[in-house]
């Protein structure tokens, strides 16, 4: 932007010096079209502001005017200067497609159409009876273009009925539209009638009328009732063929699952195809099972035809995994006896059965790691021919730091993962049915870990889990775990370390040998539409381990009870994530975020297994203060803290962003932010009192606020985002709010309160 | 008193040779009608002037006496010629007039040469016998203006005789379009606002309008015949190849059709004064120009397409086919439903094959109706399993309206095929692409089928809630006239990039409204991977994610982000994967 400008003045300067304007270049009697003035006259008792109204009224005008700087359009006057390129794709191309434009010359512009336009456009919201009128005005070699619009006012809706007709369609319709959203006292609107349409149309659709169309309903607007109001009358269209007034029937199935073009066309009379529970299958190799399509296909012959099972039945379909592509057509089955039958078919084409992958990664974590992975992915995609996958995956990485206290903390992993994932609810000795938009996935999972802290110990990790995971529409997922194994194995401690656990005991923590006994529950919630002005994102979690164990072994005292002679973690876990992002004019974007955390460990656990633990403070989280820096509590870690401790965790965290989002030119955007927040701990433990929660633990709260700087290079967004802390919980009471002490001049404060968090994507 | 009957005669006569008969040449070539022209001519009346040398003296009975008229220019401004007579005689025999090369010229000083005799019958009528002769005669010639409905260059050669009467002239006679001819016709824009509420909304009266009755119709054959109206008069209008007519069919954005072509076309004008013509203008070549924001495509007419007059100008019915050349490989055609690309045909399936969209543009050439079909040219020769699954596709296509549409948006908009996606079966509210060549032009379709493509995101979102209210942000866009983003929305039918938001499924899928909710911008739901293919076939894929819950066990809660790079081989058999690797090495 700041390039153009200057280059733009630049060229201005130019012109003015040379004299040479654009005017010697333009075809004879042609001028440069220099924009539109629009000119708003409201009647008594038009609401509407004008300056809303011209906003909008604005979009209809045509076409877009060169860009005028100091009243000269540099642009064009480039274009002409650099000319018309010789061969496509060389510099004079280059140029010319980024530097300059065409002339929006006064041929162009038709006042009488674009007046039109907007009078529609003032119809369509219900302004009925305006005018506009247009006309040009020419100014040395521009032409500008004027718009007088004399605005009357809005129309309501008096009442709404429906023409009468016998048909079951159009008593089906005028049930539906009862409470929808015409309604009389509304203001009238075209968009209305037309999201009316639509909303009647997708409804019918489940209703057997596969060949309806929105269309094919129109409404009668009487506006001559006076008081300005209208009266609305919904009707068919006469000229609606026959066939979209009748419901229709399945009458057969018809799957083709190892279809290719390769091959001469299946006839769709289907010989030779197997029926399963009213579905006709060809399957001429035998790869699926039957009973995988009785489950996908939410339908049967006989049933009346619905949009909602075309549509669940393709995506559940689709979703499987398993299949390259389904395509999915209906007919009319052509029967003497009963013409409103509709045949389905599925051509199937599966995806390869098999797959290797190799897959390399880098990354960087919150908690002040950067690391790199390299995994060997094997996957099968139809295990027991019921679209089951099978995938095992090997891997190994590293990660290290760069902050001082954890210089010698860098961290190994090997592991191995294998996964079952069946297209449905597998539990055992129980039967489920189910119709929902996306097929439910249970997993069985199960992996082993070789972790490595240099410097410190290893730690083996056994997990097995066995996981239920389902959608029922595309807007909430759910996800339940009854089982969610983990044991936690530590050893070769580095004499280093042994030491260190001598004079400071509380560091074992770090090296318990634990079993989780977990299962867990998560919910999620987003707005489906994306381009809802509002948009909110909800995810509940309760996380439990050790409950049962606990009530039968009695335990009483942390680590005291053991399973397979290890110590059991007990505690209940609740999370909230709650986002909300709300779209303002001009680009501009409100983003929020509020996480509350609450963990409870109790009778066999006096702490929540630091997997499982609350941090703060990061690129994504609180950003005037880096990870491991803050909290719990009124508590300042240490740099021994950081160095030792696997992590600066709580029980407890209360976490809230606010965010402006603002575009500045092309990919690059720009943001301001406010975060508060903290953790706490349940014991005194790890790091005493002072991050302990208490009544009084709001006055603990740390605040930080900044600005950061995004660029979006697309499949990747680089942020950076440059916070200040505010407030400092672990200074003394009273001391707390550093605003005052804001000195950017001081190279100590800078170095102590600038912090840079450079991360991939954003933040929330 | 006779002088003066004479002189006021003569200045009828003047007047009917300088304007009525360019006038109605005017007319003629440029499918005006004759009324409207007259119109012209009578507002025009008043820039005519003549003037006589000499007293005329008294006629005798076998007198010839001369008139001779002054240098006049007159322009007749609409059409923007120029012309001039200067000193020409009109001989007075009586009781007759005679024109003896009487000579108007043009500004190029080509002339129209007129010869004859006017004999005057009861009162005020006279009768007309006049040859006339235009060498390179010009007629019309407009610079583009605003709000010009037609403009260009066009000259008239030929022959033809001028019978009837002053007030009824009955002309015969062969008149050709010059060489140099080049006339464009801007059909009147249509108006999208009203037309979309012309569909849903009929504003009514009840006390003037009876509400319908609904019956149900079978659908009839809506062809309507046109009536042959009787011709008044023996003139052809010949056009042959070296004359190029321009159409534009779409003012909004430049659309236009440029034919070349032979015509031998009847004129003549009905009791109204309503010119009519008739007869076949043979295209021989032509292009149809695709204007469509920074969109620049050309379309080849074939020989064997016509425009037919059959009476008013405005109902000529186009019968034309327009070739556009896709140059891409037919992978993305098919390539979706071939499970495994075989070696002996893996080269050719990504070799680019010349595909021909072809347009067919049928019906009133002020309204007509386009549609598509997609072939694969007769020379090229393929590996015959690939030949077959090509044209078992095209086939399958042509059945498919709506997949045509589809595939001839990608063709044109992106220069591939959009291959066909699972996702494309999903019924939604509308009618879909089937129903996208109403606008009447390329660009029209391009249009609506862009806005098809912004509605395509929201397929498989199966709630209503969405579809309403995305249709309200496609409407209300429409409605003020607001063009959609080719860039934003082509992005959504590339291929290669795809999202996926949420916890993981253990699938790969296209996700719409992850995509969706990527160009828009809210990203601020956790655990989203981005996906874009390096390679077409998805072997190499960088990625990058975002996860919030770790699925690793000791770091706590913790995000990481990254970027990486993905190598995937797909295989049935053992022996596919580790040929894949000898051919690598092989490479």
């Amino acid at each position: 932007m700041r390039n153009h400008f200057i280059y733009g003045i630049l060229i201005s300067i130019t012109i003015t010096i040379t004299g040479c304007s654009v005017q010697r270049f333009l075809p004879k009697g042609e001028r440069i079209y220099k924009g539109a003035t629009i000119k708003i006259e409201k009647r008594p008792g038009v609401k509407y502001s004008s300056h809303a109204l011209k906003r909008e009224l604005k979009l209809a005008v045509k076409p877009t005017a060169n860009k005028f700087l100091f009243g000269q359009p540099y642009k064009v006057w480039l274009w002409y200067v650099i000319g018309s390129p010789k061969k496509t794709g060389g510099i004079k191309t280059f140029f010319r497609k980024k530097l300059c434009e065409p002339p929006v010359l006064s041929s162009k512009v038709n006042t009488a159409v674009i007046a039109k336009n907007m009078q529609s456009f003032l119809e369509n919201k219900g302004y009925f009876h305006s005018q506009v009128s247009g006309d040009t005005v020419n100014e040395s070699y521009f032409t500008s273009a004027i718009y007088k619009v004399d605005v009357y006012p809005r129309y309501k809706i008096k009442s709404v009925e429906w023409l009468s007709d016998s048909s079951t369609l159009a008593n089906e319709l005028k049930e539906k539209q009862r409470n929808g959203i015409l309604k009389a006292g509304n203001n009238y609107r075209l968009s209305d009638v037309e999201a009316e349409r639509d909303r009647l149309d997708a409804y019918i659709k489940t209703k057997g009328y596969y060949y309806f169309n929105a269309d094919y309903i129109v409404a009668y607007v009487d506006s001559t009732v006076g008081n300005n109001q209208v009266d609305i009358i919904l009707g068919l269209k006469n000229d609606m063929p026959d066939k979209s007034m009748h419901a229709y029937t399945i009458n057969r199935v018809g799957i083709f699952p190892d279809y290719t073009l390769l091959l001469p066309q299946p006839d769709t009379s289907i010989t030779g195809a197997t029926s399963v529970d009213g579905l006709m299958i060809r399957d001429t190799i035998h790869q699926f099972k039957t009973a995988l399509f009785k489950k996908m296909i939410t339908y049967r012959p006989g049933q009346i035809y619905s949009s909602t099972d075309q549509n669940n039945t393709l995506n559940r379909l689709i979703n499987l995994g398993t299949f390259k592509f389904v395509k999915n057509t209906f007919e009319v089955a052509g029967l003497s006896d009963d013409p409103y039958r509709l045949n389905a078919f599925y051509y199937i084409t599966p995806a390869q059965k098999k797959s290797l992958q190799l897959q390399l990664n880098g990354f960087s974590k919150e908690n002040k790691f950067l690391g790199t992975q390299l995994s060997l992915n094997w996957k099968n995609r139809n295990v027991f021919k019921g679209a089951e996958q099978l995938a095992v995956k090997l891997y190994g990485g590293f990660e290290i730091s760069f902050a001082d206290s954890l210089q010698s903390a860098k961290i190994f992993r090997v592991g191995v993962e294998g996964s079952l994932n069946f297209p449905k609810f597998k539990i055992p000795f129980l039967r489920y049915k189910e119709n929902m938009l996306y097929p439910p996935r249970t997993r069985l999972l199960a992996g082993y870990e070789i972790f490595r802290k240099q410097d410190f110990y290893t730690k083996n990790i056994y997990r097995l889990q066995y996981e239920f995971n389902w959608k029922v529409n595309p807007n909430t997922e759910h996800t339940l775990s009854p089982i969610a194994l983990t044991y936690i194995h530590s050893g070769n401690l580095t004499d280093m370390f042994s030491k260190q656990t001598n004079i400071d005991p509380v560091l074992l923590t770090n090296v318990y040998n634990e079993i989780i006994l977990g299962s867990y529950y998560s919910y999620t919630y987003n707005t489906a539409n994306p381009f809802a002005k509002n948009q909110w994102y909800v995810s509940g979690s309760i996380d439990m381990s050790g409950n049962i164990a606990g009530l039968i072994s009695g335990a009483k005292q942390p680590r005291q009870k053991k399973v397979f002679n290890t110590p059991f973690a007990q505690f209940s876990k609740f999370d909230v994530d709650l986002r909300y992002q709300k779209t303002l004019p001009n680009k501009f974007d409100w983003v929020n975020r509020v996480q509350l955390g609450i963990g409870i460990p109790y009778n066999n656990s006096n702490m929540l297994p630091f997997s499982k633990q609350y941090v703060i403070g990061g690129s994504s989280s609180l950003r005037g203060f880096t990870s491991r820096q803050l909290g719990p509590g009124a508590y300042q870690p240490t740099l021994y803290d950081q160095r030792y401790f696997q992590a600066i965790g709580g029980d407890y965290k209360f976490l809230f962003n606010s965010e402006l989002r603002m575009p500045v030119f092309g990919k690059l955007s720009s943001a301001v932010f406010v975060d508060v927040g903290n953790i706490w701990t349940k014991d005194t433990m790890l790091f005493g009192r002072a991050g302990q929660l208490k009544k009084d633990s709001y006055k603990e709260l740390a605040v930080a606020t900044g600005a950061g700087l995004r660029f979006d290079a697309s499949i990747l967004l680089i942020r950076v985002d440059l916070g200040i802390p505010l407030r400092k919980p672990y200074l003394p009471e009273g001391q707390r709010w550093v605003i005052d002490k804001i000195a950017p001049g001081d190279g100590q404060w800078r170095k102590q309160n600038l912090i840079i968090n450079i991360a991939l994507g954003y933040p929330f | 008193m006779a002088n003066e009957k004479i002189l006021k005669n003569a200045d009828r006569i003047v007047r009917f040779i300088c304007l009525t008969i360019p006038l109605l040449l005017i007319a003629v070539c440029c499918f005006l009608s004759a009324s409207h022209a007259e119109q012209i001519l009578s507002t025009a009346g008043s820039f005519v002037r003549l003037s006589v040398t000499d007293t005329i003296p008294n006629p005798g009975n076998n007198s010839t006496d001369t008139v001779q008229t002054d240098t006049t220019r007159y322009s007749i401004a609409p059409f923007g010629t120029t012309y001039t007579y200067s000193k020409q005689n009109i001989v007075m025999a009586y009781p007759d007039i005679l024109l003896d090369d009487f000579t108007i010229h043009d500004s190029l000083n080509n002339s129209l040469v007129a010869n004859g005799r006017i004999h005057p019958g009861k009162s005020n009528i006279f009768n007309l016998a006049i040859d006339m002769e235009a060498k390179n005669f010009s007629i019309i010639n407009v610079s583009r203006v605003i709000n010009n409905q037609l403009y260009g260059q066009a000259a008239i050669n030929g022959n033809f005789r001028v019978t009837g009467t002053l007030d009824t002239p009955q002309i015969a006679g062969n008149i050709y379009l010059s060489k140099q001819s080049s006339l464009t016709l801007i059909l009147p824009e249509k108006n999208q606002d009203m037309n979309a509420s012309n569909s849903a909304v009929v504003f009514i009266d009840r006390d003037t309008f009876n509400l319908p009755v609904r019956k149900i119709t079978l659908q009839q054959d809506t062809l309507t015949l046109i009536k042959q109206q009787t011709l008044r008069s023996n003139l052809f209008l010949n056009v042959d190849t070296n004359s190029v007519i321009n159409i534009i069919s779409d003012p909004s954005t430049g659309d236009e059709l440029k034919v070349k072509g032979n015509a031998k076309l009847n004129v003549g004008l009905d009791s109204a004064k309503q010119l009519l013509l008739t007869g076949a203008y043979n295209l021989t070549g032509g292009i149809y120009q695709l204007n469509y924001q920074f969109f620049r495509k050309q379309f080849i007419v074939n020989e064997g397409s016509a425009i037919t007059f059959n009476g008013k100008p405005d109902d000529a019915q186009i019968n034309i086919r327009a070739i556009y050349i896709a140059d891409t490989p037919p992978k993305e055609l098919i390539g979706n439903e071939i499970r495994t690309i075989e070696p002996q045909f893996s080269h050719s399936i990504n070799q680019p094959i010349p595909f021909q969209v072809i347009l067919y543009m049928k019906g009133s050439i002020r309204q007509p109706q386009i549609s598509f079909d997609i072939q694969m040219p007769e020379s090229i020769q393929l590996n015959n399993q690939l030949q077959l699954a090509v044209e078992h596709k095209l086939s399958q296509l042509r059945s498919d309206v709506a997949a045509t549409n589809k595939q001839v948006f990608g063709l044109l908009v992106m220069g591939r095929f959009v291959g066909e996606q699972s996702v494309d079966f999903f019924k939604g509210s509308g009618s879909g692409f089937d129903n996208l060549a109403s606008g009447g032009s390329v660009s029209g379709f391009l249009l609506s089928a862009l806005d098809e493509v912004a509605s395509e995101v929201f397929k498989g979102i199966n709630t209503d809630l969405t579809l309403n209210s995305y249709r309200d942000f496609a409407i209300s866009d429409a409605a003020q006239g607001n063009q959609p983003d080719v860039d934003l929305l082509t992005s959504f039918l590339n291929n290669r990039l795809s999202v996926s938001v949420g916890r993981n499924f253990g699938i790969e899928r296209q996700d719409g409204s992850a995509k969706a909710a990527k160009q828009k911008g809210s990203r601020f739901l956790p655990d989203v991977t981005l996906n874009y293919k390096l390679s077409e076939d998805g072997k190499y894929i960088i990625h990058s994610y975002k996860k919030d819950q770790l699925e690793s066990i000791l770091d706590g809660y913790s995000t990481e982000s990254g970027l990486g790079l993905i190598i995937t081989r797909n295989y049935d058999k053992l022996k596919q994967l580790f040929s894949w690797v000898k051919n690598n090495n092989n490479n």
